[in-house]
Protein backbone atom coordinates (compact mmCIF):
# COMPACT_ATOMS: atom_id res chain seq x y z
CA UNK A 1 0.00 0.00 0.00
CA UNK A 2 1.47 3.37 -1.13
CA UNK A 3 2.37 5.69 1.37
CA UNK A 4 0.34 8.74 1.71
CA UNK A 5 2.56 11.95 1.21
CA UNK A 6 1.28 14.30 3.80
CA UNK A 7 0.94 17.93 1.95
CA UNK A 8 2.50 20.85 5.05
CA UNK A 9 -0.35 22.76 7.34
CA UNK A 10 -0.81 25.93 5.93
CA UNK A 11 0.91 27.58 8.56
CA UNK A 12 4.15 25.78 8.10
CA UNK A 13 3.43 26.66 4.19
CA UNK A 14 2.70 30.62 5.57
CA UNK A 15 6.18 30.52 7.36
CA UNK A 16 8.34 29.62 4.73
CA UNK A 17 6.73 31.96 2.53
CA UNK A 18 7.34 34.69 5.10
CA UNK A 19 10.99 33.93 5.70
CA UNK A 20 11.78 34.00 1.47
CA UNK A 21 10.08 37.35 1.58
CA UNK A 22 12.31 38.50 4.96
CA UNK A 23 15.75 37.03 2.77
CA UNK A 24 14.32 38.36 -0.15
CA UNK A 25 13.81 41.74 1.60
CA UNK A 26 17.45 41.92 3.02
CA UNK A 27 19.12 41.29 -0.30
CA UNK A 28 17.64 43.96 -1.58
CA UNK A 29 18.17 46.44 1.05
CA UNK A 30 22.01 45.61 0.79
CA UNK A 31 21.94 45.63 -3.16
CA UNK A 32 20.18 49.27 -2.69
CA UNK A 33 22.82 50.49 -0.15
CA UNK A 34 25.70 49.26 -2.07
CA UNK A 35 24.13 50.79 -5.23
CA UNK A 36 23.53 54.34 -3.34
CA UNK A 37 26.73 54.11 -1.81
CA UNK A 38 28.90 53.73 -5.58
CA UNK A 39 26.35 56.63 -6.70
CA UNK A 40 27.45 58.63 -3.91
CA UNK A 41 31.29 58.39 -3.93
CA UNK A 42 30.54 58.72 -8.13
CA UNK A 43 28.70 61.95 -8.27
CA UNK A 44 28.62 63.62 -5.09
CA UNK A 45 31.71 66.12 -4.32
CA UNK A 46 32.50 65.45 -0.82
CA UNK A 47 33.74 61.47 -1.98
CA UNK A 48 37.49 61.02 -3.93
CA UNK A 49 37.14 60.20 -7.20
CA UNK A 50 40.68 58.79 -7.27
CA UNK A 51 43.02 57.68 -4.87
CA UNK A 52 44.51 59.99 -2.41
CA UNK A 53 47.97 61.30 -3.51
CA UNK A 54 50.24 63.53 -1.04
CA UNK A 55 50.09 66.93 -1.11
CA UNK A 56 54.02 67.18 -0.61
CA UNK A 57 56.03 69.44 -3.15
CA UNK A 58 57.08 66.87 -6.71
CA UNK A 59 60.59 65.11 -6.22
CA UNK A 60 62.36 67.20 -8.99
CA UNK A 61 61.40 70.11 -6.90
CA UNK A 62 62.50 68.47 -3.88
CA UNK A 63 65.51 67.13 -5.98
CA UNK A 64 66.33 71.06 -6.64
CA UNK A 65 66.00 72.19 -3.12
CA UNK A 66 68.15 69.86 -1.67
CA UNK A 67 71.17 70.47 -4.37
CA UNK A 68 70.85 74.05 -3.56
CA UNK A 69 71.40 74.01 0.13
CA UNK A 70 75.32 72.86 -0.87
CA UNK A 71 75.75 75.68 -3.16
CA UNK A 72 78.12 78.19 -3.15
CA UNK A 73 78.42 81.99 -2.38
CA UNK A 74 80.55 84.13 -3.96
CA UNK A 75 84.24 85.20 -3.07
CA UNK A 76 86.40 87.25 -4.71
CA UNK A 77 90.16 89.17 -3.77
CA UNK A 78 90.28 91.11 -0.90
CA UNK A 79 89.88 94.70 -1.35
CA UNK A 80 89.81 96.29 2.10
CA UNK A 81 91.20 95.20 5.56
CA UNK A 82 89.36 92.47 7.48
CA UNK A 83 86.10 93.69 9.19
CA UNK A 84 85.66 89.84 11.11
CA UNK A 85 87.49 86.81 10.55
CA UNK A 86 86.26 83.17 9.90
CA UNK A 87 88.21 80.38 11.99
CA UNK A 88 86.78 76.90 13.90
CA UNK A 89 85.03 77.58 17.04
CA UNK B 1 82.44 101.42 8.91
CA UNK B 2 79.70 99.42 9.77
CA UNK B 3 78.84 99.42 13.17
CA UNK B 4 79.99 96.37 15.47
CA UNK B 5 78.06 94.81 18.21
CA UNK B 6 79.42 91.27 20.33
CA UNK B 7 77.55 89.08 22.61
CA UNK B 8 77.96 85.47 23.99
CA UNK B 9 76.07 82.56 23.25
CA UNK B 10 76.40 79.00 22.01
CA UNK B 11 80.00 78.94 23.80
CA UNK B 12 81.43 81.43 21.38
CA UNK B 13 81.57 84.80 20.22
CA UNK B 14 78.56 86.52 18.35
CA UNK B 15 79.77 89.69 16.05
CA UNK B 16 76.98 91.42 14.50
CA UNK B 17 76.87 94.01 12.09
CA UNK B 18 75.24 96.88 10.92
CA UNK B 19 71.93 96.00 13.04
CA UNK B 20 69.78 98.70 14.56
CA UNK B 21 69.20 98.48 18.62
CA UNK B 22 65.73 97.03 17.80
CA UNK B 23 67.53 94.14 15.80
CA UNK B 24 70.75 93.33 17.88
CA UNK B 25 68.08 92.62 20.44
CA UNK B 26 65.60 90.42 18.68
CA UNK B 27 68.84 88.69 17.57
CA UNK B 28 70.00 87.97 20.70
CA UNK B 29 67.05 86.99 22.01
CA UNK B 30 67.13 84.14 18.73
CA UNK B 31 70.59 83.26 20.03
CA UNK B 32 69.49 82.91 23.31
CA UNK B 33 65.86 80.81 22.41
CA UNK B 34 67.98 78.24 20.40
CA UNK B 35 70.95 77.79 22.85
CA UNK B 36 67.97 76.47 25.24
CA UNK B 37 66.52 74.43 23.00
CA UNK B 38 69.62 72.69 21.09
CA UNK B 39 72.19 72.52 24.00
CA UNK B 40 73.50 68.97 24.92
CA UNK B 41 74.24 71.08 28.26
CA UNK B 42 70.69 72.35 29.22
CA UNK B 43 68.97 69.76 31.32
CA UNK B 44 65.56 71.35 29.85
CA UNK B 45 66.51 71.31 26.59
CA UNK B 46 63.88 70.10 23.90
CA UNK B 47 67.14 68.11 22.42
CA UNK B 48 68.20 66.21 25.76
CA UNK B 49 64.06 65.92 26.33
CA UNK B 50 64.07 64.30 22.33
CA UNK B 51 67.14 62.25 23.44
CA UNK B 52 66.01 61.10 26.67
CA UNK B 53 62.70 59.60 24.99
CA UNK B 54 64.70 57.79 22.56
CA UNK B 55 62.66 54.87 20.96
CA UNK B 56 59.13 56.39 21.30
CA UNK B 57 57.52 59.12 19.58
CA UNK B 58 58.05 62.55 20.60
CA UNK B 59 56.17 65.65 20.38
CA UNK B 60 58.70 68.78 19.18
CA UNK B 61 58.58 72.51 18.28
CA UNK B 62 58.46 73.58 14.80
CA UNK B 63 61.89 75.41 15.16
CA UNK B 64 63.23 71.80 16.42
CA UNK B 65 61.66 70.06 13.87
CA UNK B 66 63.15 72.50 10.87
CA UNK B 67 66.45 72.05 12.59
CA UNK B 68 66.74 68.32 12.37
CA UNK B 69 65.38 68.24 8.84
CA UNK B 70 67.90 70.71 7.99
CA UNK B 71 70.37 68.10 9.28
CA UNK B 72 68.70 65.11 8.08
CA UNK B 73 68.64 66.40 4.41
CA UNK B 74 72.42 67.55 4.99
CA UNK B 75 73.27 64.10 6.00
CA UNK B 76 71.10 62.51 2.76
CA UNK B 77 72.72 65.05 0.54
CA UNK B 78 76.24 64.29 2.11
CA UNK B 79 75.75 60.60 2.15
CA UNK B 80 75.64 60.76 5.74
CA UNK B 81 78.80 62.24 5.90
CA UNK B 82 77.30 65.02 8.31
CA UNK B 83 75.39 63.17 10.42
CA UNK B 84 72.96 64.12 13.64
CA UNK B 85 73.12 61.27 14.97
CA UNK B 86 76.60 61.13 16.53
CA UNK B 87 75.44 62.90 19.98
CA UNK B 88 76.31 59.67 21.64
CA UNK B 89 79.89 59.01 19.93
CA UNK B 90 80.67 62.24 20.87
CA UNK B 91 80.15 61.80 24.70
CA UNK B 92 82.30 58.27 24.49
CA UNK B 93 85.02 60.46 22.93
CA UNK B 94 84.68 62.25 25.99
CA UNK B 95 83.09 65.58 25.28
CA UNK B 96 79.96 65.36 27.39
CA UNK B 97 80.26 68.63 29.49
CA UNK B 98 80.88 72.15 28.63
CA UNK B 99 84.30 71.86 26.69
CA UNK B 100 85.85 74.85 29.16
CA UNK B 101 85.18 72.22 32.18
CA UNK B 102 86.67 69.10 30.15
CA UNK B 103 90.11 67.68 31.74
CA UNK B 104 92.53 68.42 28.50
CA UNK B 105 94.44 65.51 29.59
CA UNK B 106 92.11 62.72 30.99
CA UNK B 107 93.63 59.33 31.87
CA UNK B 108 90.67 57.65 31.31
CA UNK B 109 90.18 55.90 27.88
CA UNK B 110 87.49 57.01 25.98
CA UNK B 111 84.81 54.61 25.02
CA UNK B 112 83.93 53.37 21.30
CA UNK B 113 81.20 55.32 19.83
CA UNK B 114 78.43 54.07 17.78
CA UNK B 115 78.50 54.80 13.79
CA UNK B 116 76.00 57.23 12.38
CA UNK B 117 72.34 56.16 11.46
CA UNK B 118 70.74 59.03 10.42
CA UNK B 119 68.28 57.05 8.00
CA UNK B 120 66.40 55.33 11.07
CA UNK B 121 64.79 58.70 12.45
CA UNK B 122 61.21 58.85 11.56
CA UNK B 123 60.22 62.35 11.56
CA UNK B 124 56.25 63.47 11.04
CA UNK B 125 54.06 66.61 11.03
CA UNK B 126 55.36 67.40 14.39
CA UNK B 127 56.43 64.33 15.40
CA UNK B 128 59.81 63.02 16.16
CA UNK B 129 61.44 58.96 16.90
CA UNK B 130 64.55 58.54 17.65
CA UNK B 131 65.97 54.57 17.73
CA UNK B 132 66.62 53.43 21.59
CA UNK B 133 70.16 53.84 22.05
CA UNK B 134 70.69 56.94 20.00
CA UNK B 135 71.25 60.59 20.85
CA UNK B 136 71.16 63.50 18.56
CA UNK B 137 73.13 66.17 18.40
CA UNK B 138 72.35 69.12 16.34
CA UNK B 139 75.16 71.76 17.36
CA UNK B 140 76.60 72.18 14.03
CA UNK B 141 73.32 72.77 11.68
CA UNK B 142 71.81 74.62 14.38
CA UNK B 143 74.56 77.54 15.05
CA UNK B 144 74.96 77.98 11.36
CA UNK B 145 71.03 77.89 11.22
CA UNK B 146 71.02 80.79 14.01
CA UNK B 147 73.11 83.23 11.91
CA UNK B 148 71.44 82.48 8.50
CA UNK B 149 68.06 83.35 10.89
CA UNK B 150 70.05 85.87 12.21
CA UNK B 151 71.26 87.79 8.94
CA UNK B 152 66.86 87.61 8.05
CA UNK B 153 66.40 89.81 10.81
CA UNK B 154 68.86 92.58 9.80
CA UNK B 155 66.74 95.27 7.31
CA UNK B 156 69.99 96.71 6.18
CA UNK B 157 73.57 95.80 5.21
CA UNK B 158 75.14 94.11 7.76
CA UNK B 159 76.45 90.54 8.96
CA UNK B 160 76.58 87.77 11.75
CA UNK B 161 79.47 86.09 12.89
CA UNK B 162 79.23 83.04 15.23
CA UNK B 163 82.52 81.58 16.04
CA UNK B 164 83.68 82.19 12.83
CA UNK B 165 80.48 81.40 11.00
CA UNK B 166 79.64 84.04 9.09
CA UNK B 167 77.11 85.49 6.84
CA UNK B 168 76.83 88.63 4.96
CA UNK B 169 74.31 90.91 3.25
CA UNK B 170 77.27 92.94 1.89
CA UNK B 171 80.63 92.52 0.40
CA UNK B 172 83.30 92.22 3.24
CA UNK B 173 86.63 91.71 3.42
CA UNK B 174 87.38 88.04 6.09
CA UNK B 175 90.32 87.51 7.76
CA UNK B 176 91.02 83.39 7.35
CA UNK B 177 92.29 80.96 9.38
CA UNK B 178 96.39 80.87 9.36
CA UNK B 179 97.21 84.18 7.34
CA UNK B 180 95.34 85.83 4.74
CA UNK B 181 92.12 87.62 4.00
CA UNK B 182 89.00 86.98 1.52
CA UNK B 183 86.87 89.01 -0.10
CA UNK B 184 82.88 87.49 0.88
CA UNK B 185 80.91 89.28 -2.01
CA UNK B 186 77.43 87.09 -1.13
CA UNK B 187 76.71 84.26 1.16
CA UNK B 188 78.54 82.90 3.81
CA UNK B 189 81.74 81.32 5.08
CA UNK B 190 82.42 79.55 7.36
CA UNK B 191 85.42 77.13 9.09
CA UNK B 192 85.68 73.61 10.86
CA UNK B 193 88.46 71.93 12.28
CA UNK B 194 90.20 69.77 15.04
CA UNK B 195 92.34 72.27 16.35
CA UNK B 196 90.68 74.13 18.77
CA UNK B 197 88.09 71.89 20.25
CA UNK B 198 90.46 68.96 21.24
CA UNK B 199 90.98 67.14 24.39
CA UNK B 200 93.20 64.27 24.85
CA UNK B 201 91.79 60.62 26.66
CA UNK B 202 94.42 57.79 27.79
CA UNK B 203 97.01 60.06 25.79
CA UNK B 204 95.12 59.82 22.46
CA UNK B 205 93.47 63.11 20.69
CA UNK B 206 90.01 63.18 20.88
CA UNK B 207 87.73 66.41 18.86
CA UNK B 208 84.69 66.79 17.86
CA UNK B 209 84.39 65.87 14.54
CA UNK B 210 83.32 62.32 14.42
CA UNK B 211 83.47 59.58 11.38
CA UNK B 212 79.83 58.53 11.22
CA UNK B 213 81.55 54.93 9.85
CA UNK B 214 83.46 54.41 12.82
CA UNK B 215 81.87 56.66 15.62
CA UNK B 216 85.43 57.90 16.18
CA UNK B 217 87.10 61.12 16.05
CA UNK B 218 88.14 61.71 12.46
CA UNK B 219 91.43 61.03 11.13
CA UNK B 220 92.23 63.83 8.44
CA UNK B 221 95.22 65.71 6.93
CA UNK B 222 93.98 68.71 7.57
CA UNK B 223 93.47 71.17 10.86
CA UNK B 224 91.14 73.16 9.60
CA UNK B 225 88.33 73.95 6.46
CA UNK B 226 87.25 77.01 5.25
CA UNK B 227 84.27 76.63 3.01
CA UNK B 228 82.03 79.06 1.38
CA UNK B 229 78.14 78.40 0.61
CA UNK B 230 75.20 80.19 -0.10
CA UNK B 231 73.98 80.06 3.64
CA UNK B 232 75.85 79.65 6.13
CA UNK B 233 74.26 75.91 7.00
CA UNK B 234 76.01 75.06 3.68
CA UNK B 235 79.16 76.71 4.17
CA UNK B 236 79.18 75.38 7.88
CA UNK B 237 78.30 71.47 6.48
CA UNK B 238 80.61 71.72 3.50
CA UNK B 239 83.45 73.17 5.51
CA UNK B 240 82.79 69.68 7.87
CA UNK B 241 82.66 67.65 4.74
CA UNK B 242 85.57 69.07 3.70
CA UNK B 243 87.63 67.73 7.03
CA UNK B 244 85.76 64.63 7.26
CA UNK B 245 86.89 63.44 3.75
CA UNK B 246 90.56 64.22 4.36
CA UNK B 247 92.43 64.03 0.97
CA UNK B 248 89.57 63.15 -0.66
CA UNK B 249 87.59 66.53 0.72
CA UNK B 250 88.78 69.17 -2.15
CA UNK B 251 87.62 66.87 -5.14
CA UNK B 252 84.22 66.48 -4.00
CA UNK B 253 83.90 70.28 -3.18
CA UNK B 254 84.93 71.44 -6.60
CA UNK B 255 82.39 68.33 -8.25
CA UNK B 256 79.74 70.78 -6.60
CA UNK B 257 81.76 74.36 -7.23
CA UNK B 258 82.10 75.16 -3.90
CA UNK B 259 85.23 77.12 -3.00
CA UNK B 260 87.63 75.50 0.01
CA UNK B 261 90.57 76.17 1.18
CA UNK B 262 92.28 73.82 3.57
CA UNK B 263 94.97 74.28 6.12
CA UNK B 264 97.65 72.18 7.28
CA UNK B 265 99.15 71.18 10.90
CA UNK B 266 102.13 72.62 9.51
CA UNK B 267 100.61 75.79 8.61
CA UNK B 268 100.36 74.92 4.33
CA UNK B 269 97.69 76.25 3.03
CA UNK B 270 96.20 74.32 0.21
CA UNK B 271 93.17 75.81 -2.46
CA UNK B 272 90.87 73.73 -4.41
CA UNK B 273 90.27 74.68 -7.94
CA UNK B 274 86.71 76.57 -7.06
CA UNK B 275 88.15 78.80 -4.30
CA UNK B 276 91.58 79.46 -6.65
CA UNK B 277 88.93 80.62 -9.51
CA UNK B 278 86.97 82.99 -7.03
CA UNK B 279 89.92 84.48 -5.69
CA UNK B 280 92.75 84.73 -8.72
CA UNK B 281 90.64 85.05 -11.70
CA UNK B 282 88.68 88.44 -11.24
CA UNK B 283 85.52 88.51 -12.72
CA UNK B 284 84.63 91.07 -15.78
CA UNK B 285 81.15 92.27 -15.53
Amino acid sequence: MAAVKERPSRVVQARRRAQSAKAALACLGVVLFAASAALARATSAGHPKHRARSLSAPKQFVQIVRENQLQAGALAPPTAPPEAATSQS
Amino acid sequence: MTHLSRFDAMGCEVLVGGATAAELEAIEELFRVREQTFSRFVPASELNRVNAAAGEFVHVSESFRRALRRALELASETGGVVDPTLGGAIESAGYSGDFELLRPDDPRPASPGAPGCWKSISVTRAWIRVPAGVRLDLNGVVKALAVDDALELLSGAGFVSAGGDLATRKPMTVALPGEGAVQLVSGAVATSGSGKRRWSRDGRIQHHLIDSRTGLPASSPWEQVTACGNTCVAADAAAKVGFLLGEAGPDYLDERGIPARFLEPDGTIGLNAAWRAAVEEPVCI
